[in-house]
Order: C-alpha cells, then sequence, then structure tokens
C-alpha cells in the first residue's frame, strides 16, 4: 500500500507542473533577494579596467 | 559515502542549517510572495502574481536541500588530489618557509610574495596548471613565496609588526640576496597585501614595487551587506569584549584556531555553502570544473590557526579600531602612513568581494600616493584562482610588474 501510496502522490506531483515551475521560480527569487541582503547589491564599478 | 576525504566546508552544522532556516522562511511566508507584506529585497522587480503552491515549495525545497548534499557528496568522494608543485625552500624558521617557484636557473627579478596569515599559502601555488606563482615566472619573474605555516612556540607571542620584524624583514634578506643587486617587488594578498603595505611604507628604499590584492585598509567603510552590519555590530559591542573573548580563546586553545575565523567566513555569506554545493551536484562535466572545485574546497577545508596578539592586532586593531587607515598602525617600530610610500604601487581590489569589499580596499589606493588601481570583477578567492583570474588578475599584474622592472 506505502508503495502504491507513493506512486499516486508521484503521479499528482507530475501532473501539477505548473506548480512546481511557480514554486521553483519562487524560490529562485528568494535566493537572490537573499543573497543581496547579504552581500549588499552594489554593482561591480569596473570589470578589470583601470580606474584610476 | 565513499570518501576521498574528510575535510568540511566549516562549520559544517552552520551550513547545513543555514540552508534549512533559507527555507523554512521561504515555505512561512510563502503565502505573502504576491503582495507587498512579503521583505522582497529592492532590487528584485520580477515578482510573483500569485502566491506558490505551499506542498510544490516543499518539495523543491526539499529537493535543493538533497542536492546540496549531493554536491558535498560528491566533493568528498572526489578521488582527485591537486597536484601540488614542488619547491625549493630557500630559507626557513620554525614552522615559516620560504618557497623558491621560479623555474629552474630563474635569474629574473624576485617577487616576495606575502600571503594571509589566516590562510594556507598555497592558493596563490594550487596546483600545476591553476598557479599564481607559475604565471609571475612564465613572465619572468622569480616569484618567493611566502608560507607562514602553522603558529610554533617561536611565534606564539607574535603580534602582526612582529611577524614583519621576525619573519618578512629576514626574508627580504634572502631575497635580496638573490636579486643580483636589483631591488626585488612585494605583492601582497588579502591581509597579506596589508602587511606588504606597511613593508613598503616603512622600507622605501628596498622595494622597487609593491602590488597588493584584496587588501583591506578601511575596516570602518561602510558596507551594506551582512560583512558590514557585523562589522558595525561588532564596533558597538566595543574592543574590550571581543579581546576578552580572543584572550579566553587563545588560553583554551593555545591560539586562535582556523575554526575561528571559518565561523566568521561563514556567518558573512550564510547561503555561499548552500548554492557552491548545489552547482556542484551536476555531474555534467561541460558546465563545471570539478578538479578546481575539488582543489579549492580542499584548501578551503584545510584551515591554520593564528596566534592570540596577531588575532587581536587583525580584528581588534584593524577591525575594531582601524589602525590602517587612520594611520595607527604600528609596523617596523612606528605608525604606517600609506600617503608615504613612494613605491610604485598597483592596487587591485575585487568588485565581487565578500571577505574585502572594495569599500575597504578601495581606499588603500587612494591613500597611496599616486599609484594604480585596478577592480577586478572577481570574488576574494576567484581573484587567484577562478576562471577569469588570468585575464583580470594575473595579466595586469604581470603588465604592471614588467613596466616597474623595465
Amino acid at each position: 500500500m506505502a508503495e502504491k501510496a507513493d506512486i499516486d502522490n508521484s503521479d499528482q506531483r507530475a501532473s501539477g507542473r505548473p506548480d512546481t515551475d511557480r514554486a521553483k521560480r519562487f524560490l529562485d527569487l528568494w535566493e537572490a533577494s537573499l543573497a543581496k541582503v547579504i552581500r549588499g547589491s552594489s554593482v561591480p564599478p569596473a570589470n578589470g579596467t583601470e580606474v584610476k | 559515502m565513499n570518501a576521498a576525504r574528510t575535510g568540511q566546508p566549516g562549520p559544517l552544522p552552520f551550513h547545513l542549517a543555514s540552508a534549512v532556516l533559507c527555507y523554512q522562511q521561504a515555505l512561512s511566508m510563502a503565502p505573502l510572495a504576491h503582495t507587498d507584506q512579503f521583505p522582497w529585497h529592492p532590487d528584485i522587480t520580477s515578482r510573483p502574481d500569485v502566491p506558490p503552491d505551499g506542498l510544490a515549495t516543499l518539495a523543491e525545497a526539499l529537493t535543493r536541500l538533497r542536492e546540496m548534499t549531493q554536491g558535498l557528496k560528491r566533493w568528498q568522494s572526489n578521488p582527485f588530489k591537486a597536484p601540488r608543485t614542488d619547491r625549493q625552500v630557500l630559507w626557513s624558521l620554525g614552522s615559516t618557509r620560504l618557497l623558491d617557484c621560479g623555474s629552474h636557473g630563474n635569474t629574473g627579478l624576485p617577487v616576495l610574495v606575502v600571503p594571509s596569515l589566516i590562510n594556507r599559502s598555497y592558493i596563490l601555488d594550487l596546483m600545476h596548471g591553476l598557479s599564481l606563482m607559475d604565471a609571475l615566472a612564465e613572465e619572468g619573474f622569480r616569484p618567493i613565496l611566502m608560507d607562514w605555516g602553522d603558529p610554533d612556540p617561536m611565534t606564539k607571542s607574535f603580534g602582526l609588526s612582529d611577524y614583519c620584524e621576525q619573519r618578512l624583514i629576514p626574508a627580504l634578506a634572502v631575497v635580496e640576496a638573490i636579486s643580483g643587486g636589483r631591488k626585488p617587488a612585494i605583492f601582497g594578498y588579502c591581509m597579506g597585501g596589508t602587511l606588504a603595505t606597511g613593508m613598503a611604507a616603512r622600507l622605501p628604499d628596498r622595494l622597487s614595487a609593491l602590488v597588493t590584492l584584496g587588501a583591506p585598509w578601511d575596516f570602518h567603510a561602510d558596507h551594506p551587506g551582512l560583512s558590514g552590519q557585523i562589522r558595525k555590530a561588532a564596533r558597538a559591542s566595543g574592543a574590550s569584549q571581543l579581546s576578552t573573548q580572543i584572550k579566553t580563546i587563545e588560553a583554551t586553545f593555545g591560539q586562535v584556531p582556523a575554526e575561528v575565523f571559518q565561523s566568521l567566513f561563514a556567518v558573512i555569506d550564510p547561503l555561499q555553502a548552500l548554492q557552491k554545493f548545489r552547482r556542484f551536484a551536476d555531474p555534467d562535466p561541460s558546465c563545471d570544473d570539478p578538479e578546481r572545485f575539488v582543489a579549492i574546497e580542499d584548501w578551503l577545508a584545510d584551515g591554520v590557526g593564528m596566534t592570540g596578539p596577531a588575532a587581536l592586532d587583525l580584528l581588534v586593531g584593524w577591525h575594531i579600531e582601524n589602525r590602517p587607515a587612520t594611520g595607527r598602525w604600528q609596523c617596523l617600530g612606528s605608525a604606517v602612513q600609506a600617503e608615504d610610500i613612494s613605491t610604485p604601487s598597483l592596487v587591485v581590489t575585487c568588485a565581487r568581494d565578500t571577505i574585502v569589499p572594495p569599500v575597504m580596499s578601495d581606499p588603500l589606493a587612494a591613500a597611496i600616493p599616486d599609484a594604480r588601481h585596478i577592480c577586478a570583477d572577481v570574488g576574494h578567492v576567484g581573484a587567484i584562482v577562478g576562471r577569469s583570474a588570468p585575464d583580470h588578475v594575473w595579466s595586469p599584474i604581470t603588465k604592471f610588474l614588467l613596466e616597474t622592472a623595465a
């Protein structure tokens, strides 16, 4: 029965792709948001260029 | 687990707990994701229109946590051992060694390379095919790498100035003896760059060039990230409290153990382990460089402790009291004034550095008269061993040294 339940749950998850995609996008945004808080939102001022 | 190594991203419990907490917070606030009540960072403008499904979010969070531990397992079970370079020891004293990284018969201008005291020096000479020392040697220089080693009975009471006086000064004399009458250059990485700056300020006639990379200078510079907030909190709690803590740690362990510094690095970027080990979980070699990753993680896990007095100088004298930028850092008998440095200087700062953000390192370029300043699009460790390091960091440094040596 447990195995059957697992299979059923898998099927339900597979049929809910929009939910999964929304969850992935939400967590991607959440991690990006946290990273900006942690590291500061400064944009690199230069890319290997001499600034002085 | 078939572990090829036992190292951990230290402290592992903190990294695992941070990852769990990250997703736990996301799950608890997910119903508000589409509202103004959700604490999105202002830079995140593309926000969800509807809240994510709770169960799907939980499943995805669990998948990501599993990927993190899979990445960790992939590192620990990886059989790769970095092919370390074999260098001649030019001089040693206690656990300190001076390593000749020039090719055999190299008579190029010696460059004394000064690493940080809180990490192993071999990041600068990580392995065959990934070595800043080899890059310097290929341009005709003779890089001489200072390997501080572990605190030992001779260095137990050393503060930072003692390391300059009793290790860097004798090392410089050894380097001068092989320089054929030319003045050697000095190149310092991380806090080694700050020490090299002290050497250049105090010994204006003995060095031909100064290069610093990711070297902290202004410790009170305002940084909006977590590291800036932690520095502010440390300053608010005062020097005496931190001094007492450091002295207690030293009394307990005989030194300030590597784990203390690994914990500090972890606290200022608590998501780093989650993100990098998730990326490393992907077994597709085309989107990764597993050997580079393994070599760097092995180095990160191979921490080194610091003497109590040196830790006091670093964490209290530099971080709390900001002695370098305020002209109050005593080195080789008097206060270091960067404004007095007349040696041709290059200051390389790292735009993506969370350990020494540009706000801390840029002021050194402003303080040294006529210093050249390059801000590279790299992180603190990536500046040495990242994919873009050869173009963005190694090449400008060798170019500057070639110009000053001409």
